[in-house]
């Protein structure tokens, strides 16, 4: 009998030890768990600022989206894939990215399969959870995107939001940012990340087992995103977007006055919504191998010869070097024979006697040899950084690529090889190894257009606050005054005029009837030709790019436009049209109200009511 | 033996002799009140923890009033459990036993398949589990055997194969249900009652041995997929936190949860929040452990150790050998409920379907319970009693 009672006190007393181990000992450790698993952070994307064109019309603003995520803890771990599989072949995404996702995501990360989808989805994967359980694996958010006017093709300046990437995780920049949230990737969406992304509101909430939220502890509200006032006109985005068509290449528009960025596109242009929701391989390798590179932002970091463009920056090295005077001539022949090589000039049969007007307005590339050929490379290279070529220009959006201007010293550091006199001819006339961007040609002809302030541009004309007065006007951005001497811009202005509006130039496509344009032609070269081929003779990839930077009005300019044509031939067929086609628009359109000043008595009469 | 010998405790209890010569007269003076007492504190706090169990879940409300019902249908029951002197069941021990084994056999023929396993049994909208009822018509039977076949100098391990072929009847009908946690009850049940009514050594070695060595038989055999799985999460519950390992992990949170003083009545998080599930039935354990702590476990389990060990005085103190041996079987329910139970709330064994007695819910269950106890209040309150 002694020995059933020991064993009876044996048991319970085991039991106690054990429950005193539990609560006593481990109790706080056991307490943190069960509140921790109690306790679940939601956090409320906030609305993203909208952003507006310099007269308030909409370019990207927001709306509700319906995403389905994937909560792949939800199922043991070998009904995941095969889950994720049937559902991806249901909702008709693409289920290998869906896998990659699932496979690279951290295992209690949701994931995202579907944005955006429609009210009958919502209503099928509803019934299912229902039908299923408290464990189904698919969760509907309600999350924000953004939506863009069809009409406006500005994807490449306004850049596209997504989810945000380990690299920028990595970054304090984003240091508050949570693996899914969105964030701007390139242009204004990126640039001004810290305005657009409001921050973040916090409820806690108290959950049951099923994540059910039972009641609220906790909120913190967020703020919404700033809505931003762009200098961008999209009068003139269309206006491009129509002259560019079918064509590959780019056009950057600024205000020589101030450095605003009036239009600034990228053609092909992409769907702006097309980063919205994950895209499939197919369409991602297709867009990757399009020759017109559509990916690519071609204003902001094509780097193409300038060709021709580039010969005002030889003539004003020239000129403020005391080089040559605007009178001083040389013969053109046709070519130029310099060391044991002939250097042609475009018109086989030679222009004659050229001075510094006659050179601009027919583009003579012999005067252009000669005068590189004075005045030296080092110094036009000075010229064209001084004028924002090789330099970054410093706009207000990331990623600007600072192109290419030689020097004796850069050809010795990178290719090791001293640099021939032949080279200097060719960097004279934008040919050899000289690249720049449109962009950096739009400053700097709207730095010779204005007689010689070079502007940092801005897309960006300001930050508003909430009741839509700007936050903080930005002044123009001035990079450096040239002070040139008045005599030598004032020549280079007249010969840029005169291409557009003398008896045989180049530039003739962009004269325009009420008001005087100026300009320049450029035809880069983009494989060295032995022979004078016709273009559409040769393959699309050798073709040369066709240039024109212009503006107008000539006597006072209020708007620059440089336009690269890629592979479509001479800059004055092919590019001219285009700035004559974005100048026109402006004119048209330059003295139209705000249109919140045109909405807002329409709105207050409706509200009225 | 001193320590359990049970004295005469007042000159009333005397008197009643005097009434015994008819069935039931003699008995109502010696009902042990301060045990029934033990007993409604337990049940009492085993219905206001059922309550705060199953307030909050959707659909499950409506059981705390049933149990309450219930309690009530059968303590009237019990009235004529007790009445009934116990030497009733003895005579009827094998008939009682083999209708419950025809009942098990139904069962597994036409029973209710609930989560996989048929354990109850429906006459009309009344549906009770004879695995529950088992336990006690297997005590009375081996109870009734043992009493028939005494061994002086111990029983022979021959000597046990009758009544081990007694428990095996119900105990594998119950495996096929399958249900191994009241399966393996009933072998604890036999092998309480061998050891009480003693075992030769040499055959308590040779039975130790062949039961060690029908292990590994079992688990590659007997056991189902969820049966082994539920005893490696004995030893790792963390392994797979949302599967196997879900209800002993978050028992062992409410648990510990609880601290020293518990949460307080209805504010077990992990309960309301419906983290843990099947906290009405057989982790019922762990909202007492939540909402009370450690104290309120102590004073349970206090109560719990105070009624075994008036039990086996029961057993002890016994007129009969029957009631001796039915005693410590009936007794030996309601230990190895109490170890089995709370021991898996604790992860100190594997999860296996033995209820809480007196705080789970479930009609059978309850009424089982109740009618060890009245059996043993009958068998106590007979000790005297000479016809």
């Amino acid at each position: 009998m002694t020995g059933f009672l020991i064993a009876i006190i044996i048991g319970f007393v085991v039991l106690l030890s054990r429950l005193w181990y539990l609560q006593v000992i481990q109790g706080d450790a056991l307490e943190a768990k069960s509140v921790r698993q109690q306790i679940r952070e939601i956090r409320i994307p906030a609305a993203r600022g909208i952003i507006y064109d310099r007269r308030h019309r909409i370019l990207a603003e927001n709306r509700p989206s319906y995403n389905v995520f994937y909560h792949p803890e939800m199922l043991p771990a070998d009904e995941r894939v095969p889950f994720l599989q049937a559902m991806c072949e249901e909702l008709g995404v693409d289920f290998e990215v869906a896998r990659r996702r699932l496979e690279t995501g951290h295992n209690r990360q949701p994931i995202k399969i579907k944005a955006d989808i429609d009210r009958a989805e919502v209503a099928r994967i509803k019934t299912q959870a229902m039908a299923y359980g408290p464990k189904y694996p698919l969760d509907i958010e309600v999350e924000t995107t953004r939506v863009y006017p069809p009409d406006v093709v500005a994807g490449h300046v306004l850049g596209y939001t997504d989810e945000i990437d380990q690299d920028r995780l990595d970054l304090p920049r984003y240091a508050d940012y949570r693996p899914g949230d969105l964030v701007g990737k390139t242009g204004v969406e990126e640039g001004y990340e810290e305005y657009l992304a409001g921050v973040y509101g916090r409820h806690r909430v108290e959950v049951n087992a099923r994540g059910a939220a039972i009641r609220e502890l906790e909120v913190e509200k967020g703020l919404p995103g700033r809505d931003l006032v762009l200098n961008i006109d999209a009068d003139l985005m269309k206006a491009a977007a129509e002259a560019m068509e079918g064509r590959a290449g780019a056009i950057v528009a600024i205000d020589p006055r101030n450095g605003a960025v009036r239009a600034a596109l990228s053609t092909p242009g992409f769907a702006p919504d097309l980063f919205s929701s994950p895209i499939s391989r197919e369409t991602w390798q297709g867009l990757l191998n399009d020759p017109k590179k559509p990916l690519a932002n071609k204003f902001l970091r094509g780097m193409y010869p300038p060709g021709s463009t580039f010969k005002v920056v030889t003539a004003l090295a020239a000129l403020e070097n005391g080089v040559m005077t605007p009178w001083d001539v040389a013969y053109c022949q046709g070519w130029w024979k310099f060391g044991g090589r002939r250097f042609r000039c475009h018109n086989e049969k030679g222009h004659g006697f050229v001075n510094l007007q006659y050179g601009i307005v027919h583009s003579c590339d012999v005067y252009f040899y000669r005068m590189a050929y004075q005045v030296g490379i080092d110094t036009i290279a000075e010229m064209a950084n001084r004028l924002g070529l090789g330099v970054p220009v410093g706009i207000d959006i990331v990623g600007e690529k600072t192109g290419l201007v030689p020097t004796r010293a850069w050809k010795k550091r990178v290719h090791n090889v001293e640099w021939y006199p032949g080279d200097t001819l060719s960097a004279g006339i934008g040919q050899g190894s000289v690249l720049t961007t449109p962009l950096q040609m739009a400053v700097a002809y709207a730095a010779i257009a204005n007689g010689g302030t070079v502007f940092a541009p801005r897309v960006v004309n300001y930050v508003e606050d909430p009741y839509g007065e700007p936050l903080q006007m930005q002044d123009p951005v001035v990079m450096r005054q040239l002070n040139f001497k008045e005599r030598n811009i004032r020549a280079v202005q007249d010969a840029l005029a005169g291409v557009v509006n003398d008896w045989g130039g180049t530039g003739k496509r962009a004269k325009m009837k009420k008001v005087r344009v100026a300009g320049k032609t450029g035809t880069a070269q983009v494989r060295n030709m032995k022979a004078r081929t016709h273009w559409s003779l040769l393959p699309y990839e050798a073709r040369d790019h066709a240039w024109f930077v212009g503006y107008a009005p000539a006597e006072d300019p209020e708007l620059v436009v440089s336009v690269i044509a890629e592979h479509s031939g001479h800059g004055g067929v092919y590019a001219a049209p285009v700035v004559k086609a974005v100048l026109e628009r402006y004119f048209e359109t330059r003295d139209m109200p705000d249109a919140r000043d045109v909405d807002e008595p329409a709105t207050t009469v409706a509200a009225a009511h | 033996m001193g320590l359990l010998a049970a004295k005469p405790r007042s000159p009333y209890r005397l008197a009643g002799q005097a009434y015994s010569a008819r069935v039931g007269r003699g008995v109502r003076g010696r009902f042990d009140f301060a045990i029934a007492a033990v007993v409604a504190i337990l049940v009492g706090m085993g219905l206001m923890t059922l309550y705060s169990a199953v307030m909050g879940l959707p659909g499950k409300e409506a059981l705390f009033a049933t149990q309450l019902r219930w309690v009530a249908v059968c303590a009237a029951m019990m009235f004529f459990v007790y009445l009934i002197d116990y030497h009733v069941y003895s005579a009827a021990a094998y008939s009682i036993f083999a209708v419950n084994a025809l009942l098990l056999a139904l069962t597994l023929l036409v029973g209710q398949e609930v989560k996989g396993a048929s354990r109850w049994l429906g006459i009309g909208s009344f549906t009770f589990q004879p695995s529950e009822l088992s336990k006690i018509t297997l005590v009375l039977a081996l109870a009734h055997y043992f009493a028939n076949t005494p061994r002086v100098s111990g029983y022979r391990l021959v000597d046990l194969l009758p009544p081990l072929g007694i428990t095996l009847v119900p105990t594998v009908l119950i495996l096929l249900e399958p249900d191994l946690g009241t399966a393996v009850l009933h072998l604890a049940i036999f092998a309480a009652i061998c050891l009480f009514v003693g075992v030769r050594k040499k055959s308590l070695v040779g039975a130790f041995v062949s039961g060690v060595l029908a292990l590994p038989v079992l688990w590659f055999f007997v056991f189902h997929d969820y049966q082994r799985a539920r005893i490696l999460t004995l030893f790792n519950p963390e392994a797979d936190p949302l599967g196997t390992g879900y209800h002993i992990r978050q028992s062992l949170i409410a648990v510990g949860s609880g601290k020293m003083f518990g949460k307080g009545f209805l504010d077990g998080s992990q309960t309301k929040l419906q983290f843990l599930p099947e906290t009405h039935t057989d982790f019922i354990f762990s909202v007492v452990a939540e909402e009370w702590g450690f104290l309120g476990c102590l004073i349970v389990l206090a109560l719990f150790f105070t009624l075994v060990i008036w039990g086996v005085n029961v057993a002890a103190s016994s007129k009969d050998r029957f009631g001796s041996i039915a005693a410590f079987g009936l007794v030996s329910i309601l230990f190895w409920h109490v170890i089995i139970n709370v021991g898996m709330v604790l992860n100190l064994l594997p999860v296996v379907g033995v209820i809480l007695p007196f705080f789970s819910y479930g009609r059978t269950s309850v009424f089982v319970m109740l009618c060890v106890v009245t059996m043993l209040l009958n068998i106590n309150g007979r000790r005297y009693v000479f016809e």
